[in-house]
């Protein structure tokens, strides 16, 4: 197949988690034997054109349109602080200027032939939606998550984009039944939706690939030695629940007094986790290291230690806890509301791999994951059932295969 | 803000060089070394120029990420 995708964002250039999704998914299309075009945003004075890895990668130049952004957008942009509107102006222009190329250009003049045409969340929502007008092609829009799930109230506009996405699309392909679910409760009909699982690299991800005396080195140098490791890795945002799991640690210690919590994340609450961490008194205990660091050594944390805890809020699906689980952790995870990695983990029976828990209870997170640090059998059979779990379910050429054939359905006439 | 990402740590004679290149490049904020990788910071949108630089002296860009 021919594929265009619109994508906020794609490598080298990344915010957040989509571009891992973008690069990883893209990346086993081409091996086997898809054709892919990408769009997308260009983040400063980027190359606009580009070939990643046998992608071709279109990145059009965007310029800053706050200034006539009133004159015509919707009534609560207009309330935005200046930044976030300058980036709605960019948004809407990396979407139109692309959809144009893609028309115009490649299609009109070059006379390039595609076979579908798929926008990922609504920051490129509106480039797939005008394509799918101009070029007759199928049209797949992907939910990675909703502006209800991200910031509850959210804005009106970005319902709408998302909602017009919705209704356009030929099928909606989510990443955990979790968001089905809450699609259907926002009105998306269900028979256009289809779920596909993120994935991780389990080659990659491998514990295999890592020497006791290079994970003790590394150990050493976080001031861990010894001491029983808990990580943490994500956005230290309310959503993610680090300063829950900050809150649940006195408890934790009255059990395992040499425990540490290692957090590896930057974000609006590291003022208000420095404060808790002060004020409850674990100073000792709680390692934060706010930066950005590269995949090998992120890998590294994981290798290190004895249980991974995610106890978000909100959750579509939640890669984080599928590196851990592929890694050979045991994990302990948020499962209220919208929880993708409730579906990953098996809290219970012979393939356990973790514990769910109640993200917004400290208390709760403190059982489970004291469970966890106190029996080394359990901690050993988790890992062990987790990685084995990530190999058969949540590889990305398993992902690749199960979005393709949501693909062809529509290319197949079958919808 | 802008987070350029190394697959290698910068420390010593290097970075300070390496500082002193970038100084002459607008927003450049600062080098943070890890454990095995760097992160170079700018306050600002456009960085192709520095990041010629920092391919120039061989150094692996693994990510740019974007933080808001």
């Amino acid at each position: 197949m021919k594929l265009i995708h619109f994508v906020d964002e794609f490598p080298p250039f990344f915010r957040g988690g989509l571009g891992t999704y973008a690069m990883e998914l893209t990346r086993k299309f081409i091996e086997l034997g898809h054709d892919v075009t990408v769009f997308s945003r260009n983040t400063g004075d980027d190359p606009t054109r580009d070939v990643w890895h046998g992608v071709e990668v279109h990145r059009p130049l965007v310029v800053d349109i706050v200034d006539i952004l009133p004159a015509f957008i919707p009534g609560d942009v207009k309330t935005w602080p200046v930044e976030s509107q300058r980036f709605f102006g960019e948004t809407l222009l990396f979407n139109l200027l692309s959809a144009s190329k893609l028309i115009k250009h490649m299609t009109g003049i070059d006379n390039r032939k595609f076979d579908v045409i798929a926008s990922h969340d609504w920051l490129s929502a509106l480039g797939g939606i005008i394509s799918k007008k101009n070029l007759n092609l199928p049209f797949i829009f992907h939910f990675h998550s909703t502006e209800q799930g991200r910031v509850r109230e959210g804005s009106p506009t970005v319902k709408d984009i998302e909602r017009l996405a919705g209704m356009k699309s030929d099928l909606i392909v989510t990443v955990s039944y979790a968001m089905r679910d809450e699609l259907i409760s926002l009105g998306y009909p269900e028979r256009k939706i289809r779920v596909v699982y993120n994935g991780v690299d389990t080659e990659k991800y491998d514990p295999e690939k890592f020497r006791n005396d290079e994970v003790e080195a590394f150990r050493n140098e976080i001031g861990i030695a010894d001491d029983p490791m808990i990580l943490f890795i994500g956005r230290l945002t309310w959503v993610k629940g680090a300063d829950t799991l900050v809150r649940a640690m006195p408890e934790i210690l009255k059990n395992h007094p040499d425990a540490k919590l290692v957090l590896l994340g930057m974000g609006e609450e590291e003022h208000l986790i420095r404060h808790l961490i002060k004020s409850l008194g674990v100073e000792k205990n709680v390692i934060l290291h706010p930066k950005y660091v590269s995949e090998e050594e992120r890998i590294l944390y994981y290798a290190a230690c004895d249980v991974a805890v995610f106890p978000s809020k909100y959750e579509p699906f939640g890669i984080v806890c599928t590196e851990a689980m592929s890694m050979g952790k045991p994990v302990v995870v948020g499962a209220r509301g919208t929880s993708g990695m409730r579906e990953q983990v098996i809290p219970a029976g012979s393939n356990i791999c973790g514990f769910h828990i109640n993200p917004y209870d400290p208390s709760d997170i403190a059982i489970y994951v004291s469970r966890v640090l106190e029996d080394d059998g359990l901690r050993k059979e988790m890992g062990k059932n987790a990685r084995i779990r990530v190999i058969e379910n949540f590889t990305w050429r398993k992902i690749a295969e199960d979005t393709l054939d949501v693909y062809a359905e529509v290319v197949d006439g079958g919808v | 803000m802008k987070h350029i990402l190394i697959k290698e740590k910068i420390n010593g004679i290097k970075k300070k060089e390496l500082e002193d290149k970038l100084l002459e490049f607008k927003g450049f904020m600062e080098i943070k070394s890890s454990y095995k990788s760097s992160e170079i910071v700018f306050d600002e949108k456009e960085i192709s120029e520095p990041l010629n630089l920092i391919k120039k002296m061989n150094l692996i860009v693994e990510r740019i990420v974007e933080y808001r």
